[in-house]
């Protein structure tokens, strides 16, 4: 065998196999790491929430009073349309991540 | 006559957004549950080959499944709701308590309904205590305020939004499949949060209706019902199986979905029941979930599947009964059963 047929790469028989490759991901092992990585994420998001709260404080504070506004406020029937537009693309966008058809 | 909801909780803003999540994730998943549907179709290839024996017959197509990301994405989600549902809701509800406290307690203690408990020390049937059904958080009894929780806020606003038209109407168009244009009385067995017994009293405005159920949390939020629209139902905390009202003292008896909640002997007690309270010549209506007999093999799996997953531990026994054979069996006549959904089987006594 000669140094150039040692060298030859076969071409895929399918290209279209390398747009989503069998790629496994995470395993049972894992599991330990995700519930970290939720907790962090918890802490993120009450960062967020932290930052809110103060928000409406110093709105308050500047004669502003969104904070209760926001508690009892109703979205209209346009806005609850929209609302659930979003809401519903975000559970998608979660729901294909974790099932892996993100973009099918 | 229908009227506006004096009940609804003025939700808040962390429960509005909550419960509107919830509706999120139902709506946003259906593409999920369609892809599901073909990995179903890809793995059970000839659904007559399934086993004839339904444990079977589900651990055979689960294990097959459970090689899906998607199906194991979907098996994820539908726990984390079923977890989740009652806590989200009893949060929501928690938020606006002192806003709706007056307007539960107005409807609770004003009005012409009435409540009457069971006596003190009674036992509840072991088919029913201490089962989550639904697998709702705490069951029916564990929190104080469950029947406004489970009626307005699971019911009305939750699985409200799923079924076409409406949970509403479909009671109405089944309190409506009676006989005849007007009854004196009717017993509503399983009355719960007083949805089919609103149906009936819409229905047959002229009546006086009594219902019953297990549950004294569900009769109490039946009683705001009834209070809230200016109705005088006598509600009991009795089993359907063994009501104590006398012997043909009513000319209609209804029920709306119950059967599935009570084990196959219990609902045949039911039925016999029925039968005794109903003065000759009475009318008989009762409706539940679709038969087993009227699937075929992979739809009963389906079905069975998110009984077992859903909380509902009699639902294999009470939808493999012949709803029309345990009537007859209890004495009913000119019975008929029809319908996939609601099932609804009718009968009458003899003159």
């Amino acid at each position: 065998m000669n140094a150039a047929a040692m060298n030859t790469i076969a071409t895929p028989t399918n290209p279209k196999a390398y747009n989503h490759p069998d790629r496994p991901t995470l395993v049972d092992a894992d599991v330990g790491r995700v519930g970290s990585a939720v907790l962090a994420l918890t802490r993120e998001l009450w960062v967020l929430t932290d930052r809110v709260a103060v928000m409406e404080e110093l709105l308050t504070q500047n004669g502003i009073n969104i904070a209760e506004q926001i508690e009892t406020f109703q979205p209209s029937a346009k806005m609850q349309e929209k609302l659930d537009a979003r809401g519903k693309h975000m559970v998608e966008m979660i729901v294909a991540a974790l099932a892996g058809t993100e973009g099918a | 006559m229908r009227m506006t909801n004096p009940l609804e909780p003025p939700f808040r803003q962390r429960g509005r957004a909550s419960l509107d999540f919830l509706l999120h994730f139902g709506r946003g998943t259906q593409g999920l549950r369609g892809e599901v549907e073909k990995d179903i179709a890809r793995v059970v290839p000839d659904p007559e080959k399934l086993p004839q024996d339904i444990d079977q017959r589900s651990q055979q197509i689960e294990q097959r499944l459970m090689a899906s990301p998607l199906w194991r994405t979907q098996a994820l989600i539908g726990e984390w709701n079923a977890r989740n549902h009652g806590l989200i809701a009893r949060e929501a509800f928690e938020e606006v308590r002192e806003d709706v406290d007056t307007v539960i307690e107005r409807y609770q203690s004003q009005g012409a309904t009435t409540l009457e408990p069971a006596p003190d020390g009674t036992e509840p049937p072991a088919y029913f205590e201490g089962v989550n059904f639904h697998r709702t958080a705490g069951g029916w009894e564990d929190h104080e305020m469950q029947g406004y929780i489970h009626g307005e806020i699971v019911h009305r606003k939750l699985v409200n939004a799923f079924f076409p038209g409406g949970i509403f109407k479909q009671r109405r168009a089944v309190a409506a499949m009676a006989p005849r244009e007007d009854y004196k009385r009717i017993l509503d067995m399983g009355a719960s949060t007083g949805h089919f017994t609103q149906a009936l009293q819409e229905t047959y405005p002229g009546a006086e209706i009594i219902g019953v159920d297990l549950s004294l949390r569900v009769l109490e939020h039946a009683q705001r019902i009834g209070n809230a629209h200016g109705w005088a139902w006598k509600l009991y905390q009795r089993p359907a199986e063994d009501t104590g009202f006398a012997d043909a003292s009513f000319d209609l008896v209804a029920s709306y979905i119950l059967l599935h909640e009570i084990p196959a002997d219990v609902i045949r007690r039911v039925f016999e029941e029925a039968f005794r309270v109903l003065e000759p010549g009475g009318d008989m209506i009762m409706s539940d979930v679709t038969r087993y007999a009227d699937m075929d093999k992979l739809s009963v799996w389906r079905a069975d599947s998110n009984a077992r997953l859903g909380g509902e531990p009699y639902w294999r026994e009470s939808a493999s009964l012949d709803l029309a054979e345990v009537a007859r069996a209890a004495g009913f006549v000119d019975v008929t059963a029809q319908g996939i959904y609601p099932h609804v089987v009718k009968g009458h006594k003899p003159k």
